[in-house]
């Protein structure tokens, strides 16, 4: 074991067993649980239905993370959210028009793209769709999607994923043509802007629960429900944490580096 | 005319703003400086180094955010330059180094002996996996600099050949891979102390590795960069900067007064008019 | 069975790194630099494809559009990916030439659009930030002060402003900010563990 990873690996294996136990108790029928609505989920269908009866396009992003490192998760989560955009955009036949910062996300959107419009048996509409890799350079890009919601003039436009400074643009280019805009981001910091500028926000974990939700069902509440606990686990070990530290134990501090 | 204010075109708003920009430029206010915590923090670390320490600047930043941190990152190596700090430099974003280039030829590095008062060993791809490696092994990382020189018998590398042989790393960050991936790769496990030069728009991000001393130092954007030149008494940039910012941030208050004064005045007409409307029918 | 195979690619990958991060063991770490190794691979053959892409809709654009702002980009876009790429592979990013287009065009063309945040930040400000309620009264009155404490105009206005400022960044911003952070990354922790596992299979089609 690598120094100073002990606890990580223990937390890691609780909450590893946690998540499974959890997908398994709602497997076996245990539907007792209720959970809130995600409204910025429910209106996805409106924002398509705006563009559908406009004759105007749906512009998505999903983010400017790559499907490595700690953000590759809101990436990832974004693209889930991108396959039941892109079934409804086929069900529709409303153009949608996809803008990618991460060249490797480029081939993944395609497919999940193509994917949804294969099994809405709108394959012949899928030349419809406009899949754009604009440049792996931040602001270049954010010009470049700027332009693009600009000369296109989505009714909708969805931006699921990591974002960084460049939010705000896209999402006042988004209102300046009219877009009914939704987004969705755990890159903390960038919530403020998205809560105040765009129609609905899913705000940190939101994402990924929104992602989850649209697996199977038990897989969506397993999930959350596995969550939850995780976090009950956490909120436990910070409370201890911060009695053990004010009454001038170190027992902590020396378990986290263990 | 309240009305006609609710519709105002953005471009008016943007004009205003450039001017409240503009103006404080060619006329500066004389504002007193505030000097904040983290970069004094930051100030004292630099200064307590002795001379001959090495530091390691990463420059992990886009060039849309030099402009920002270029200031705070003149004032830094300047501060690292008199104290005869070695600088060793590398990056990984891609357009890092030819940035770090550019900030050395604008400091005081530009007099001293490349290869043995500072060095730039360029970009390495793959981000956080990278920086585990370089933190691992430093030339073996970089055999060859940003200039294609070999590195391995550069005097600067003579008794470094890991991260856990320096005193310091100063992350110049826009984004990620950034600040947490250096906190985790090299300031927890090798406890190696670790300060940022960083865009104001992550301040909120970071300001908890602050509390929790992963980070120790953080120069905030502009506003950072004027207290630091302060602290160094070489005025740059960052201070010519400074009224300018308040100027700004005042008006973009006055733009949401005017904003909200706007929307409670048509709130309220449109409730007396829908009184209006009910007590007619 | 391609769907099978992925499954399995994704799970044994995902599995040695995990190991890796938390096992010192000689062949653990030959398998992570691997894999990392695979990893850039991947990319430099996925940004092949992206430039294709790229060439593919603005080559299209450039003849085909009726729109003349359209073209006009397009064929922009098209000559300096061109000009771009031959300087920097046959001179090199050190070269004078890549320089004065890196110091010359990129450079202040991305700080201009990073500085055309600000304006964002107005109009939002503008349009945006109404006091709808007592919240956003709350988030409002907390954003003036942040604001203000931020630059030297606000010690002139009130001494107190800076340290209001601090407290409300380093106290209720921070609070908020952690349980934000624990809740997304246990909200990623689920998601990789579902994708690992291949629980969820929304990102393999």
């Amino acid at each position: 074991m690598i120094q100073g990873r002990l606890f990580t690996f223990w937390l890691f294996v609780i909450m590893s067993v946690v998540m499974l136990y959890a997908g398994s108790y709602v497997k076996k029928g245990n539907k007792t649980i209720k959970i809130r609505r995600l409204t910025p989920l429910e209106a996805i269908p409106e924002a398509i239905g705006r563009a559908t009866e406009a004759g105007r396009p749906v512009h998505f992003s999903p983010g400017l993370a790559a499907i490595t490192g700690q953000d590759a998760p809101q990436t990832l989560a974004g693209i889930s959210l991108l396959r039941y955009v892109a079934k409804l955009t086929a069900k529709y036949d409303v153009r949608l028009i996809v803008t990618i910062r991460r060249p490797e996300v480029l081939p993944l959107a395609q497919e999940t793209i193509r994917q949804s419009y294969l099994e809405e048996g709108k394959y012949d509409s899928f030349a419809n769709v406009s899949v754009q890799f604009l440049s792996d350079q931040q602001f270049a890009y954010a010009a470049a999607a700027s332009g693009v919601i600009m000369r296109e003039k989505p009714a909708a436009s969805f931006l699921f994923g990591a974002f960084w400074a460049e939010n705000l643009m896209l999402a006042e280019v988004g209102t300046q043509v009219d877009a009914f805009q939704i987004s969705g981001t755990a890159s903390i910091g960038q919530v403020p802007f998205f809560v105040t500028t765009t129609d609905y926000c899913l705000i940190g974990e939101e994402l990924y629960a929104a992602a989850a939700s649209l697996t199977a069902d038990e897989v969506f509440l397993g999930a959350i429900l596995g969550q939850d606990i995780c976090k009950a686990i956490m909120v436990a070990l910070l409370v201890a944490g911060v009695i053990a530290t004010a009454f001038g134990s170190d027992l902590f501090i020396k378990l986290l580096s263990l | 005319m309240l009305s006609k204010l609710g519709r105002i075109d953005s471009r008016v708003l943007y004009f205003i703003l450039l001017l409240s920009f503009i103006i404080p430029l060619l006329r500066p206010l004389g504002l007193p400086m505030v000097i904040s915590d983290e970069v004094q923090k930051t100030y004292d670390l630099i200064e307590s180094l002795p001379s001959g320490s090495r530091v390691v600047v990463s420059f992990d930043l886009s060039p849309g955010g030099y402009d920002e941190l270029a200031p705070a990152t003149v004032a830094v190596f300047n501060h690292m330059a008199m104290k005869g700090i070695r600088m060793v430099g590398m990056s990984f974003w891609d357009a890092g180094p030819s940035l770090l280039d550019r900030s050395l030829a604008g400091s005081l590095y530009a007099d001293k002996e490349y290869g043995t008062d500072y060095v730039n060993l360029g970009f390495l791809a793959g981000g956080e996996n990278a920086m585990s490696a370089v933190a691992r092994d430093i030339t073996g990382a970089f055999p060859r600099d940003f200039y294609d020189r070999p590195t391995a018998n550069m005097p600067i590398f003579d008794g470094l050949q890991a991260f856990k042989d320096v005193e310091l790393v100063i992350v110049v960050a826009t984004g990620n891979p950034g600040v947490p991936e250096w906190i985790r790769q090299v300031g927890d496990p090798m406890d190696v102390p670790i300060a940022t030069i960083v865009i104001a728009g992550l301040v909120a991000d970071y300001a908890p590795y602050m509390q929790s001393r992963q980070l120790i130092g953080m120069i905030p954007g502009l506003r950072g960069a004027a207290g630091y030149e302060a602290l160094i008494d070489m005025l740059g940039r960052g201070t010519a900067g400074l009224d300018a910012q308040s100027a700004a941030h005042l008006m973009i208050l006055f733009f949401v007064l005017i904003g909200n004064i706007v929307y409670f005045v048509e709130r309220k007409r449109e409730k007396d008019e829908a009184d209006e409307e009910g007590a007619a029918s | 069975m391609l769907r099978t195979a992925t499954l399995v690619i994704t799970f044994l990958a995902g599995f040695i790194m995990i190991a890796a991060f938390f096992f010192d063991v000689g062949f653990l770490s030959v398998a992570e630099a691997q894999i990392q190794d695979w990893g850039v691979i991947v990319a430099a053959f996925a940004l092949a494809m992206a430039s294709i892409n790229l060439i593919q809709v603005n080559v299209n654009k450039a003849v085909s559009s009726e729109n003349v702002t359209d073209k006009i980009c397009s064929f922009v876009l098209l000559a300096s990916l061109a000009g771009m790429s031959i300087i920097g592979l046959t001179k090199g990013p050190t070269s004078d030439t890549y320089n004065v287009l890196f110091d010359g065009i990129m450079a202040p063309g991305q700080s201009t659009v990073w500085a055309l945040g600000v304006f964002y930040i107005a109009s939002a400000a503008y349009r945006a930030f109404r006091v709808k309620n007592a919240d956003a009264g709350l988030l409002l009155f907390s954003a003036a002060f942040v604001m203000l404490g931020a630059v030297p105009v606000g010690e002139v206005i009130w001494s107190g402003v800076p340290a209001v400022s601090q407290w409300i960044v380093d106290v209720p911003n921070m609070a908020g900010m952690r349980g934000m952070l624990i809740g997304a990354g246990i909200g990623a922790f689920s998601g990789g563990l579902r994708l690992l596992l291949g629980i969820d299979r929304t990102e393999v089609g």
